[in-house]
């Protein structure tokens, strides 16, 4: 399953991008990855987010997601990072 | 006909035609004027009296009452000054006049306030706001009796303090341990140039007090410390914060929780800002949403201890922000600050839990906003079973990871001291004709496995001189050491040994390259802390025989120059060479 993760803050700039589409191997039953997984598959095709992904929020449909809630196709999902300038 | 001719009708008045006129006159008289009373009166009842003309007469009653009494007043005045503590030497220098607010302006005998609460002063200077029904006269009361700590004077302090300064809240304390810089004005829009070198809490009451003299301001002029936390978050209602690094973040959000304060939270950097409004009506806190402090991440290596000292991808101080991505964060940050004291906290974005994003390049949705988890139950702060019950628990992660004791330590013939550099640059100012000499690879890069003869140097112990500037390419393009070669950190630390080798040697054509024959690459960054580790890898990679073999050396240049090539890392950084420049405006930095 193909999933666009919309990218903020320092994670669009470790990209240098706004937006990435993973590869994420959906499970049978359902057609939807966890949180988890996509973390997996993002620290793995993306090494430069690595760094980031460890106090990143991420967000499915506007909404903060624990890593064990599903993505399903089409689901809008935002990586955050944490800001700390000001 | 002559003029002296008689009249008409042979010397005989024509007394009809001077009666008809005399009437005419009389009735004239007798109807004008009323007239224009009549149509005067149309007139002035088909407007009311305009705003200006109202405020006008309101202001005449009350300075001819101010006069009546300026003698109880000037007494007032004193006894208010020393009470509030409000106004010191420096605000007195600076042309703050005393705060006025305990006065109360007397009223027209005929005419009552909605509220003896609020002065005279304070209704006329804040009549626009608290006509609003959801806010009025009990919500601006609400704000007078509201005590707020905005911590961080910055670039979301500046918008922060002025806003709620502006509207009322009673009683403001602005926290801030930093001087006032040329570098921070494009952003901290409240201080000024001639303020520079002035502390930002102290500038930052200034301009308030200037605003609005009828509201209490304490300028804090500490950097937030755990003992500093324990004395001065108590005393206020609501945390405001305007801080700009992770450590004061934990610390702020730890206090906060401890002391059971609601903070008003954003940050901004780029084209980018965060906005949320945390610990408050039960919801998470800051370590519930971000648990792990930077430090807490991998450091291992170089690059490890890089991403630990820069989590969004970048080093203390090494972004550029626009000024108004944290204008606009702050502006908001106060407009939920005036929800939350004026009773309206049901429209907080706090109430709903939510955090706004705000990205001034998006051109599709500049705003967003999502929703937050609630409180984590194993949140060290303030979940079911914390680790952390007072400010003493958790040191390491209110330092502040920028200092330079967090990197790797480099052997002490491995800096380069400013001065030492400045006279340098000075007595061989880099031109291009030291680069057109025949492109000659230091032999320690030709063949990173056996050293070649030694090239000569002996010039105030730094010998020939290669600056490689590891800032961001966008700081290196504003300005740089002429002819330095620009290597930015993260290239530096991602790199292979190939890689980096092909950029130190520098495709000769564009002239950026190594010149012949350096004897030590000096490595520059802002202050000192990136080319540090800069120096630890490329020591790593390119140097470990000279290492090996400096052990009877000493220290300074003697050492360095029997191994062919060297890495230096500049002590302090460019800042630090600056101050050895006049005048310093010769040498703009970013
Ligand atoms: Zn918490």
């Amino acid at each position: 399953m193909r999933i666009r993760v919309l990218l903020f803050a320092g994670a669009k700039e470790a990209m240098r991008a706004g937006a990435v589409d993973v590869e994420v191997n959906a499970s049978s039953a359902d057609n939807t990855v966890s949180v988890a997984e996509l973390m997996d598959s993002l620290r793995q095709t993306h090494p430069p987010l690595a760094k980031v992904l460890p106090n990143s929020l991420l967000a499915v449909n506007q909404e903060y997601a624990e890593d064990d809630v599903r993505i399903k196709e089409g689901d809008e999902v935002a990586l955050i990072p944490p800001i700390s300038g000001g | 006909m002559s003029s002296a001719s008689p009249p008409p009708g042979g010397g005989k008045v024509n007394w009809e035609l001077w009666i008809l006129r005399a009437v005419g006159v009389g009735v004239a008289l007798y109807i004008v004027p009323r007239w224009v009373h009549f149509l005067s009166f149309l007139v002035s009842n088909s407007r009311r009296p305009s705003r200006e003309e109202q405020q006008l007469v309101l202001r005449s009653l009350s300075i001819l009452e101010d006069h009546a009494r300026s003698k109880e007043a000037s007494i007032t005045h004193q006894i208010t000054l020393e009470e509030l503590g409000g106004i010191d030497e420096q605000d007195t220098a600076a042309g703050v006049e005393p705060v006025s607010g305990a006065r109360e302006m007397p009223m027209a005998p005929f005419w009552t306030s909605g509220s003896s609460a609020l002065s005279s002063a304070e209704v006329e200077l804040y009549g626009r706001q608290l006509i609003l029904p959801q806010l009025g006269v009990a919500g601006q009361v609400r704000l007078k009796e509201s005590s707020v700590l905005v911590v961080g004077a910055g670039g979301l302090g500046s918008p922060v303090c002025l806003y709620l300064a502006a509207a009322g809240i009673g009683r403001l304390g602005i926290m801030d341990g930093d001087a006032v810089a040329m570098t921070n004005l494009h952003r901290q829009v409240i201080h000024n140039a001639a303020r520079c070198g002035t502390n930002k809490a102290i500038s930052a009451k200034q301009t308030c007090q200037h605003l609005n003299k009828q509201i209490r301001i304490d300028a804090h002029d500490t950097p937030l410390t755990p003992s500093v936390a324990e004395r001065v978050v108590p005393q206020y209602d609501v945390l405001v914060d305007c801080t700009d690094n992770p450590a004061a973040r934990y610390l702020l959000n730890d206090a906060a929780v401890l002391f059971n304060k609601p903070v008003v939270c954003g940050s901004a950097l780029r084209w980018e800002g965060q906005l949320w409004v945390y610990n408050y009506r039960s919801g998470p806190c800051y370590r519930c949403l971000h648990p792990q402090p930077p430090h807490r991440l991998d450091q291992s290596g170089p690059e490890g201890l890089f991403n630990a000292l820069s989590p969004g991808g970048g080093a203390c101080d090494m972004e550029g922000v626009i000024g108004t991505a944290p204008g606009t964060i702050g502006v908001m940050q106060a407009m939920e600050v005036l929800k939350v004291c004026g009773g309206l906290g049901d429209h907080s974005i706090g109430a709903s839990n939510r955090m706004v994003m705000y990205d001034g390049l998006d051109a599709e949705g500049p705003f967003r906003s999502i929703r937050l988890r609630t409180k984590r139950p194993t949140c060290a702060v303030c979940g079911d079973h914390p680790s952390i019950s007072s400010l003493q628990d958790s040191p390491d992660d209110y330092i502040d990871m920028c200092p330079a004791d967090l990197l790797p330590p480099l052997p002490p013939s491995a800096h380069v001291k400013p001065s030492q550099l400045a006279s340098h640059l000075h007595r061989h100012p880099p031109s291009e004709a030291n680069l057109s000499a025949p492109p000659r690879v230091p032999p320690i890069l030709q063949d990173d496995n056996t050293y070649q003869q030694q090239v000569g140097g002996g010039d105030g112990g730094l010998g020939a001189v290669s600056v490689v500037d590891v800032r961001p390419s966008a700081h290196y393009a504003v300005s740089h050491v002429r002819h330095s070669l620009n290597l930015p950190i993260d290239q530096i630390l991602s790199q292979s040994k190939e890689e980096l080798l092909a950029r130190l040697r520098g495709p000769r054509g564009n002239n950026r390259g190594a010149p012949p024959s350096p004897v030590s690459y000096v490595v520059v960054c802002r202050r000192g802390n990136d080319s540090r580790l800069a120096v630890s890898k490329l020591r790593d990679l390119f140097q470990e025989e000279a290492d090996d073999d400096q052990g009877g050396g000493g220290e300074g240049g003697e050492g360095r120059e029997e191994k062919g090539c060297t890495f230096l890392n500049l002590q302090g950084g460019l800042e630090a060479v600056r101050r050895n420049v006049e005048p310093t405006e010769a040498m703009p930095l970013v």
